[in-house]
């Protein structure tokens, strides 16, 4: 009886829940929503429906001769079934969902997902389904399947025509002003458009440099310019393809200030509109001033204009980011996105409420660091008052460092080496489900050792699969492309440069199929110039 | 098409792009310097005589080794080098 006890209380523990769950309320708890009995056998665990007294605490009284009185009800609700519905483990009311939270048949069941997991306990591959477990357990944990496979740059600032094939993890190297950012910015342009904030604010949220018009449109020497931009992105979702298009029109050229004009929308929106009135004025008189509305907006999403799905939602959710030291100490907070800002902002909080599955997958930057130990958070912000930081910082990290002694060896965000701060930002951005499915990151290897940048693209390359992300990244650091594995197909390099007349150009650099096993780095070919991607005119 | 340079100086390959502008209108950012290039850093560059960073002998040794015209050419759109060594050097080899 008391090995049962035992044995669930392990598997609270493995499925992750905190110390506090692992008790003998919490152990009997379980084995009651499983219905085993202490001579049963884990894998024959099966769902049926509870309530606390009659169900579960009977269970334990009958089955495991306890002697639970009836006011104990209480410290089954705080030590198992709150805990439990909070972890995803158990479900509330599955027979009748409408019954009222105060209602006495008020009944839980087990989740199946557990049940699943529960038939693994004992053998090799319990290690896996515990990992298949958290992965599953919040519904948030499950990847993004839609990518941009392709995406056609029209007409924005040095970007005349370009067209790029995206992998799901892509890098751009090119020479400095060779046009790298203007590509990430344009695809920030067709996301704020989407998400109905094309304005200055959101194209800065996004991460844009604000520039006059009449330089954001492309313009050449001896070209004449045209004032319209173009972008296009392509996603693959599951081999169906779903383009999505802007065309740009500044309401004002000469005005720094100007607003920007999705043509598809403002200029097809009237006369789809007025359309629409005209084919039900005879008709249908009977609409509320809201169905009206409503069919409206259909009439447009018909037509692509105005949607909302997963995919304009996806563009709309893109951002630059360009971390700056400062801010990932909690020094200065410019960028008001959320969960994380374009700057570094937002990450204490952020990890701080992450879930098993994304702890686990944090606690991968150990890796990356030999002194850490734990990522602390405080999140009373009381370490200040002891001296661990002089209180500037907003930021509510801590490390420990293994080192150091025990009862000194706490320091704060402020106080950090940049390099933890920018990888565990970095990690966070593609571990969290609440970040963007797809970002751009501006040179990654800001405040990197050369071979911590290695190690950490291969790292942020199998995250962007495990977790759905895609993201273009530049940089200027060589050993960011050792971390790349060209022979896989999702992860792309780039070389972004500047043609005679001062176009960009982006074109894939691939092996060629057959060639022998190259016998150099390509951080070194890279170095040597055989890749090109490096200013020549010194 | 990226198309790949190896000559003696910086200025020879100069007059090469402008040839290959003028003739094939081929744009300058698809011509790859392969040498001289940035193999030796300053350092070293400071001890060596001026004319052993990049002379026709080490024009003709890469021809002979392909260290970088092979890796060079492993790259798809990567399918042209152009060889330039002056032809007063031939006529010496043909006297001597």
């Amino acid at each position: 009886m008391e090995k049962k006890i035992t044995e669930a209380q392990t598997i609270l523990k493995d499925l992750g829940l905190p110390e506090s769950q692992q008790n003998k309320v919490s152990a009997l708890t379980f084995l009651a929503l499983c219905g085993i009995g202490p001579n049963d056998n884990w894998n024959n665990a099966k769902k049926q429906s509870l309530t606390l007294s009659k169900g579960i605490m009977e269970f334990a009284n009958n089955i495991y001769g306890q002697d639970y009185k009836q006011n104990t009800r209480e410290s089954f609700r705080k030590s198992a079934i709150n805990p439990f519905l909070d972890f995803q483990i158990i479900d509330l009311n599955p027979d009748d969902p409408s019954l009222s939270p105060q209602s006495s048949n008020t009944h839980y069941a087990i989740k199946d997902l557990v049940i699943d997991t529960l038939k693994k306990f004992e053998t090799d591959s319990w290690l896996n389904a515990l990992e298949k477990f958290k992965k599953l357990q919040f519904i948030e944990n499950i990847e993004e399947t839609a990518i941009i496979r392709r995406i056609i740059i029209n007409n924005y600032k040095s970007v005349e025509n370009i067209d790029i094939e995206l992998g799901r993890f892509n890098v751009f190297i090119g020479a400095n002003g060779s046009g790298k950012s203007n590509i990430l910015e344009a695809i920030a342009m067709i996301g704020a458009s989407k998400g109905n904030d094309l304005d200055l604010d959101g194209l800065m949220n996004r991460g844009v440099r604000i520039a006059n018009p009449k330089l954001t449109l492309s313009s050449f020497l001896g070209k004449q310019t045209n004032k319209e931009i173009n972008i296009t992105t392509i996603f693959e979702d599951n081999e169906k393809i779903i383009p999505i298009k802007s065309s740009f029109e500044s309401s004002n050229i000469n005005d720094l200030y100007a607003k920007w004009i999705d043509k598809e929308v403002e200029y097809n929106s009237p006369k789809i509109i007025l359309d629409y009135l005209k084919e039900i004025s005879n008709k249908r008189n009977d609409l509320s001033k809201d169905d009206l509305l409503k069919e409206i907006n259909k009439k447009l999403s018909e037509k692509g204009i105005h949607e909302n799905n997963k995919y304009t939602q996806i563009l709309s959710d893109f951002a630059i980011f360009n971390l700056s030291t400062q801010t990932l100490r909690g020094l200065d907070s410019r960028s008001r996105k959320v969960p994380l800002g374009i700057y570094g902002e937002g990450l204490d909080v952020l990890i701080s409420n992450f879930n098993n599955y994304e702890n686990s997958k944090l606690l991968k930057c150990k890796i990356f660091f030999n002194w850490l130990d734990k990522i602390i958070f405080d999140k009373q912000d009381e370490f200040k008052f002891s001296g661990h930081k002089l209180g500037k910082s907003t930021s509510t990290l801590y490390f420990h460092d293994k080192f150091m002694q025990k009862q000194n060896n706490l320091f704060s965000a402020e106080n950090a080496n940049e390099g933890i701060l920018h990888v565990i930002f970095y990690l966070a951005l593609f571990i969290s489900n609440k970040t963007p499915d797809l970002f751009a990151i501006d040179n990654i290897e800001t405040a990197l050792n050369p071979n911590l940048c290695r190690s950490l693209i291969k790292e942020l390359a199998t995250l962007s699969k495990e977790r759905g992300k895609q993201t273009l990244i530049t940089t200027h650091n060589p050993a960011v492309l050792d971390g790349l594995n060209l022979n896989d197909d999702s992860q792309r390099l780039f070389e972004v440069y500047r043609t005679d007349e001062g176009m960009t150009n982006v074109r894939r650099i691939k092996f060629k199929k057959g060639a022998d096993v190259k016998q150099n780095k390509l951080s070194e070919m890279w170095m040597e110039g055989l890749l090109g991607a490096i200013p020549q005119e010194f | 098409m990226k198309i790949g340079v190896i000559c003696e100086g910086h200025t020879d390959r100069a007059v090469i792009r402008n040839i290959l502008k003028g003739l094939k209108g081929i744009d300058s950012s698809q011509i790859v310097p392969l040498r001289p290039d940035y193999s030796v850093d300053e350092t070293d560059l400071s001890k060596m005589p001026a004319d052993a960073f990049s002379n026709w002998s080490i024009v003709k040794a890469e021809c002979e080794n392909r260290n970088k015209i092979d890796r060079f050419l492993s790259i798809e759109d990567h399918d042209f080098v152009i060889i330039h060594i002056d032809s007063w050097i031939t006529r010496i080899k043909w006297c001597q």
